[in-house]
């Protein structure tokens, strides 16, 4: 009965007498499945993830031109609206296309403007023939997603930068560091917190608490300062790959703390759980124990915390590329390119270059609800 | 609670210790030793025998744990932490404005953040599933997805673009080099909102999750109804027991609030240009002064620490079973 | 009225008022509407309950008795509410009042709370604020319903922890409940609950949780303190034990519904539902021959979407009869001494349907 003062709805499982048969023959991983999939924002924002991890995948697909294409006759052109219908003599017809830009020059302070040209037609088309790359070293093709349908005209969706470089381009390139930098610190903070957050659950006692202590004192620390100034040790004249793994290790030296914290947790409450307990009763081994009882329990819960992990590592590899101690160019990431807008004279001239904040930020929402989903599915015995 | 107190700052040792060996760090990781870079900055010679005095006075010549001790032991017995070379003062010349600076911001922005999280999310929690907490939920997303730089300068731009202003620093210009007075007082608490809205954003979208979570958790306690079975009005209730119990956590949340919002005024510091310990770091790091930039780490990671250990006695101090553990 | 804690005084009302019906519950149906669909918690229970006297409520786990606790104090947590009957109670000053018709979240209600009808709980260490002390629980009841001071609020708190037992009743004023035991725990909700003398209490399993030896003693309190009050007790249990120690009345409930009600004697010896009979079968006794096996009801509760037709018990019942219990809804039939009963078997034409029933 006491569950019933406060709870009682919640304690009736799905509704139709057929669901309910399913749920008997269900695994946990089904369970989890069918209570993620209630969860409508999570699956939007599973699908805006999956997409992001394609686009970093096939980067070179997606971008119209390649990260490092530059033309010093387009520099800062504001993104260009597509245009789907073409009045023609014959009547409106569907042609998508951008028209072009007419240079003007003030003669008094000679800056350049941009000013539409309806008379130039740049028809835009999806798998177009572009600039030639060769798609993980495995084949080469000149396929791409989206871009000009006339190869070589000057189509920039989003603009360009100071150099004539296609922001679009650049921002998909991007997603590739970014979205990576994010996986690989999050996979190195796993491997941290599961070795000590596990040890530190499993033996208790002294090492627990210096492995709580060291813990507690790391989250007492200012994350970004000692980033700053451990990352500003890394000597410039280190190759871009080497960096990369420089400042993916640094992130996750200070962000292991909290999935160790978690991984802690779950076992000192598993290790009291009654299947854990018949198990050592019934004389399994530890091993056995730990592989087959407990870590598939956890497992559901480590994969929500890991996804919650991510958009931290990407936005502090953001703030420390937009600062310029992380990754430095010609590496491309979200942080690197909104390193071109560091200031407010250049946002003014060309707010296009916030671009790859977006990104930022849309990554960062998407994994923090697929994050928040998964936690909630994470147990499925709970109502 | 005496003793808990006495507890607390005796665990502060250790992490003040791992605190200064990362700093100390920091000061060595650049290759070569730091008089290499000053002699080769430096627009005039330096005559040998001052080289050999700061050698001397920094044990360069000495194995690494007797720098460190040098380091620490000038630091806690004279408050010297060396000198800056880009500026070629004493480093605890330059820091100590800037550190106050830095902890007004912070707590004014803590401030802020339980100000508006707190009715926020007891909104939201009692209101579960309504328009209004659907409303409070997406935007807290949405508040803790955009990095505070970038807010900074897309709030800067939308300055800049419609109204025709430079946001920015944290005084006027006259008031910057100024004495503080009063004026100066009163100039900084007019420029002192757009950094505290900027760096309060995730924090504030935090915590109203962290409210609204504790406090639906509390609702449906039983000793809710029990309160409610006592006959006390809905508004009495809600605020003497659950949000009085929700309210908990939230004070053991500036232990992880605080530190983060160190950190992160670190980086819209640099972007606002304000005078707080943040750009300083930048600079120091990026001209490799780094007596002044492990000085300003440990500084820094002092504060928060402090901060952490203030918010762990305020919470022994409201909630009494703490003190047992 | 006189703060006179120690002898509480409304022990003459009652005596005066003996055998006046004090609360009236009739036909009240509590829903919960989920996002799944309506889950019929109580649907249609009827009770009533006479000053002085323990009325207790049995039952199966998820038949609807603490919500029916819950819908007398009109706290019944959301999404559930209560979508028709009557409450009738009768306050201090003789007026009726129906709680079924009252705001929830109103001033009438509030005035009930507390003052006439109180409530103590399962879980005596839930029930109680972590972050207060068992004093200023106290002091708050009484001083959100009596005319006193704060110095006399404290004086009362202590001695109402007296009156339960507790020891060193002026130091445990000040302490929290988490440096309680079980057992000193439920004694202080009951002393909040008894703190301004209520009509009525409440008791919603208040022993369930707590040990063998504990549970008798607090059995115990509520019945001394009953006795030197004269209030009444509604007692929710599950526990056939319990019941026989304290009821004077006992309403057996099965999925919402009273199957059953009248005197614990005829209860006890002369059940008539067979629901009732076979939650007395089931009971060990002590001394049987240990061949035999322990009854056990057949089938299980059904679900609380899945309500079966006519009879809700006939699924699980040994004397189902086709084609009537599982179309006609029993209505409440008078049988046996003076018990009340919804079963088909007891209804005015039974005979003519068991007589159909047994010519082949």
């Amino acid at each position: 009965m006491s569950q019933a003062h406060a709870k009682l709805p919640e304690d009736a499982p799905s509704a139709d007498a057929r669901g309910e048969a399913r749920v008997v023959v269900a695994n946990q991983w089904q369970l989890i499945w069918w209570k993620f999939r209630k969860h409508r924002l999570a699956m939007f924002a599973g699908a805006v993830t999956i997409f992001l991890y394609a686009v970093a995948v096939f980067a070179e697909f997606f971008a119209p031109y390649a990260a490092g294409t530059y033309s010093a006759a387009h520099i800062f052109i504001p993104p260009q609206s597509i245009k789907l219908i073409q009045q023609t003599e014959a009547g409106p017809r569907f042609y998508p296309h951008i028209n072009g830009f007419k240079v003007q020059v003030d003669p008094e302070s000679y800056k350049r403007t941009y000013v539409i040209d309806e008379s130039i037609i740049y028809p835009v088309g999806l798998f177009v023939r572009g600039e030639e790359y060769e798609l993980w070293g495995l084949f080469t093709t000149d396929l791409h997603l989206i871009g000009a349908a006339r190869f070589g005209d000057p189509v920039y969706l989003l603009g360009t930068d100071r150099l004539g470089r296609d922001v679009l381009s650049r921002t998909i390139y991007g997603t590739r560091v970014s979205m990576s930098v994010g996986l690989v610190g999050v996979g190195l903070s796993l491997l941290l917190g599961v070795i000590l957050g596990g040890i530190s659950g499993y033996y208790g006692g002294m090492i627990d608490n210096l492995i709580q202590r060291t813990i507690e004192i790391l989250r007492s620390l200012p994350t970004i300062p000692l980033w700053m100034g451990l990352s500003a040790a890394i000597p410039l004249t280190w190759p871009p790959v080497r960096v990369y793994f420089a400042i993916t290790v640094l992130l996750s030296l200070i962000g292991w703390t909290t999935l160790a914290r978690e991984v802690r947790g779950r076992f000192l409450s598993l290790k009291t759980e009654d299947f854990v307990i018949a198990a050592r009763l019934d004389g399994v081994r530890e091993m056995q124990i730990i592989v087959r009882h407990m870590a598939p329990s956890m497992t559901s819960h480590i994969i929500a915390s890991v996804t919650l992990a991510i958009p931290g590592m990407i936005l502090a590899e953001t703030a420390l590329s937009f600062l310029g101690i992380g990754l430095r160019p010609p590496v491309v990431s979200w942080g690197v390119l909104l390193q071109e807008a560091q200031n407010v004279r250049s946002i003014a001239t060309a707010p296009w270059l916030l671009f790859p904040g977006v990104a930022v930020v849309t990554a960062v929402l998407a994994m923090n609800f697929l994050g928040d989903g998964l936690r909630d599915a994470a147990d499925p015995y709970q109502a | 609670m005496i003793w808990y107190i006495g507890r607390r700052i005796l665990y502060l040792i250790p992490t003040l210790i791992v605190v200064s060996i990362i700093a100390f760090l920091v000061i060595q990781l650049p290759p070569g030793d730091f008089l290499a870079s000053l002699i080769s900055k430096a627009e005039e010679t330096i005559d040998q025998a001052q080289v050999d005095a700061l050698r001397e006075r920094y044990g360069l010549d000495e194995p690494i744990y007797v720098q460190y001790w040098k380091w620490v032991s000038g630091i806690v017995a004279r408050g010297d932490f060396g000198d800056s070379f880009e500026w070629n003062r004493p480093v605890s010349d330059l820091i100590w404005e800037r550190l106050g600076l830095t902890m007004v911001i912070s707590l004014f922005t803590l401030v802020f953040i339980w100000v508006v999280a707190i009715p926020i999310g007891i909104y939201s929690a009692v209101k579960q599933y309504t328009i209004g907490d659907y409303l409070v939920t997406v935007v807290g997303f949405i508040g803790l997805a955009i990095p505070n730089f970038l807010l900074a300068l897309v709030l800067m731009y939308i300055a800049f673009r419609y109204f025709g202003q430079s946001v920015g620093g944290l005084f006027s210009p006259e008031y910057i080099d100024a004495d503080w007075t009063l004026e100066r007082a009163l100039d900084m608490l007019s420029h002192i909102w757009l950094p505290v809205v900027i760096l309060g954003t995730s924090g504030t979208a935090a915590l109203i999750r962290v409210m609204r979570a504790n406090l639906l958790d509390e609702l449906s306690k039983l000793y809710v109804d029990a309160a409610r079975a006592r006959g006390l009005s809905e508004l009495r209730l809600l605020f003497k027991y659950p949000v009085r119990v929700a309210l908990n956590p939230l004070v053991s949340a500036v232990a992880w609030v605080f530190p983060a919002l160190v950190s992160g005024s670190a980086i819209t510091s640099i972007v606002l240009n304000l005078q707080t310990t943040g750009p300083l770091l930048y600079r120091s790091l990026q001209a490799q002064d780094m007596y002044l930039a492990g000085s300003l780490i440990l500084l820094v990671s002092i504060l928060t620490i402090i901060g952490t250990l203030v918010s762990d006695i305020l919470l022994a101090w409201i909630d009494p079973r703490i003190q047992l553990q | 009225m006189q703060p006179t804690p120690t002898r509480l005084d409304s022990a003459a009302d009652a005596m005066s008022g003996a055998n006046e019906t004090l609360l009236q519950v009739r036909d009240v149906k509590t829903h919960f509407f989920t996002d799944e669909g309506v889950v019929k918690a109580v649907d249609g229970v009827n009770l009533s309950l006479k000053r002085g006297q323990t009325l207790c409520v049995v039952g199966e786990s998820g038949c609807g008795k603490s919500v029916t606790a819950r819908s007398i104090l009109r706290i019944v947590p959301a999404p559930g509410r209560i979508v028709s009957g009557e409450i009738n109670f009768q306050q201090r000053n003789g007026a009726m009042i129906d709680l079924a018709q009252t705001n929830p979240k109103g001033r009438a209600i509030r005035h009930i709370r507390g003052r006439e009808i109180s409530m103590i709980f399962q879980e005596p260490m839930s029930s109680l604020s972590p972050v207060h002390t068992i004093g200023s629980q106290i002091m708050e009841a009484i001083l959100l319903h009596l005319p006193v001071t704060r110095q006399e609020a404290r004086k009362r708190a202590v001695s109402m922890l007296e009156l339960v037992g507790i020891p060193r009743a002026g130091e445990q004023l000040d302490a929290y409940s988490f440096e309680l035991s079980g057992g000193m725990r439920q004694r202080a909700m009951i002393a909040i609950a008894l703190a301004c003398e209520p009509q009525l209490l409440i008791a919603d399993e208040p022993t369930t949780a707590l040990d063998v030896t504990t549970q008798a003693n607090i059995l115990d309190l509520i019945r001394d303190l009953q006795q030197a009050s004269g209030m009444s007790v509604l007692f929710i249990t599950h526990d056939l034990g319990v019941v026989a120690e304290i009821a004077d009345e006992v309403v057996v409930m099965y999925l919402g519904r009273d199957v059953e009600s009248g005197p614990v004697d005829a209860i006890f010896h002369d059940p008539k539902h067979p629901y009732t009979r076979a939650l007395l079968q089931s009971i060990p006794r002590y001394g049987s021959r240990d061949r035999d096996r322990l009854y056990s009801l057949k089938g299980t509760v059904p679900h609380p979407f899945d309500r079966p037709s006519g009879c809700p018990f006939h699924p699980r019942c040994d004397e189902f009869i086709q084609e009537r219990c599982n179309t006609v809804d029993p209505d409440r039939y008078a049988a046996g001494s003076a018990q009340s009963v919804r079963c088909l078997l007891y209804s005015p034409d039974a005979d003519l349907y068991a007589k159909e029933d047994s010519k082949p």
